[in-house]
Order: structure tokens, then sequence, then C-alpha cells
């Protein structure tokens, strides 16, 4: 499951555990939550199942952020496809 | 096979992340072969007009002109709308902001919740909900 976070929200945490429940999960990171990227910050989604982490470059790169070594940075071909393609639920918290 | 993505945008307009990203998602997934429906509900329909400009001349510099016009949505919007993108409005959204009757981009369609957003619905694999 593929789960689209845009914003920093701690109720994601509640919405993950019961909407995304026992699924494989792929985050990906844009807008305001590229923040979660950030090192350190990944523990709190790895504790929920979360095995993947992706971040839009372009909002990345607005914010000069320099983010965890786990976290791939994704252009937009690149979010299309992880929605159009490698994922059959997405779903966007 | 190619799957149909609606995007209901509640933010808008320019100058405004949510609105970028759900346009050049919306390109890049029509450009990778998906189709694409476009929402426009709350301040996302500010997004939907052509711009009015402004009668003799604009108090805005060409500095600052330049600068705000690289935020700008307006051709984004009906570049979508010629690869094939279905984009409605929200009329009531409209109607309380004072734009109901506003002139739109080209390729963007009155809509309402009721009949635009149900049928746009009715034929999605995916929806994503963008903005607050």
């Amino acid at each position: 499951m593929l789960l689209l976070l845009n914003k920093m929200r701690k109720e994601y945490a509640e919405e993950i555990r019961v909407l995304a429940g026992d699924e494989d999960k792929t985050v990906l990171l844009v807008g305001d939550a590229v923040f979660f990227g950030l090192p350190g910050m990944l523990p709190g989604l790895e504790e929920l199942g979360v095995e993947e982490f992706y971040a839009a470059e372009d909002a990345v790169q607005a914010r000069g952020l320099t983010l965890d070594p786990k976290v791939r940075i994704v252009d937009y071909p690149g979010m299309a496809g992880l929605i159009l393609d490698d994922h059959d639920q997405v779903v966007a918290l | 096979m190619s799957r149909t993505i609606t995007l209901v945008l509640l933010s808008g307009s320019t100058e405004n992340d949510d609105a970028v990203f759900a346009v050049n998602l919306s390109k890049a997934i029509l450009e990778k072969g998906g189709k694409v429906n476009l929402f426009l509900y709350g301040n996302g329909c500010n997004l939907a007009n052509k711009p009015v400009p402004v009668e003799g001349r604009s108090a805005i510099s060409d500095a600052l002109r330049a600068h705000m016009d690289g935020y700008v949505l307006s051709e984004k919007i009906e570049e979508l709308t010629r690869l094939g993108a279905k984009i409605a409005t929200c009329h009531t959204t409209e109607y309380s902001r004072g734009t109901e009757g506003c002139p739109y981009l080209d390729g963007v369609e009155r809509g309402d919740v009721g009949n635009s957003y149900t049928r746009f619905l009715m034929a999605t694999d995916v929806l994503l909900a963008i903005g607050n």
C-alpha cells in the first residue's frame, strides 16, 4: 500500500495503523511531509511497519533539506510510476 | 492497464504547494498513459478561471510580475485539458467565493459534487485528496 503524506500531522500514526494494518507499507512524502524524511524522523514510521520511503524531489529542494539515506528522492514521473504501476492500493492521508 | 486517477484539489490558487503538486503530478500521470480527473473543490476552484488583467497600467512592477508569473498555473491547467484531463469545478464553492460567473480556462467545466464529482468517482481507480 502506498501512503501519500503531504503535511506534518501527528494524526498520521493512528491513521496508518487503522487504514494500513498489516499491509506492506510504502510512504511517499510530498509538500511539508518531506520533513518526516529527516535523519532521526524515520523510526516513528518504521514502528508502524513502513518499509520503503520516497520523497518528492521538488519539495526537498525547495526546503533545502538533506534527508535520511533510506529515503529515495523521486521526480514527478517517478511519483506517477509509484501510483500507476507499483501499488494496487494508494491512500492519500 | 491504464489507471484513472481522480485528484480532489482543496487548496489554491497560485503560490501553493498543494496546487503545484496536483498539477505537476497530473501532467506526469497523463504522460505515462494514465487518465486524470481533477475536481477543483473549496479554494481549489480559484484555479478554474481565466486571468482578468487590470485595465490600464498595473501597479505591479515588472520585476515582481516576472516573479509572480513563475507561480501562475493557468497555462498548466489548460495544458492538462489538452493532454486529456477532465477538470471540473464545484459551482457551490465558486458561488461562495464570488466567482461563479467568471469565465473558465479552456477545457475546464462547471461542475458539482452530486454530478461531476460522482461521475469521476464511479470511474476512478485511485482517489487522491490534496490540500486542506
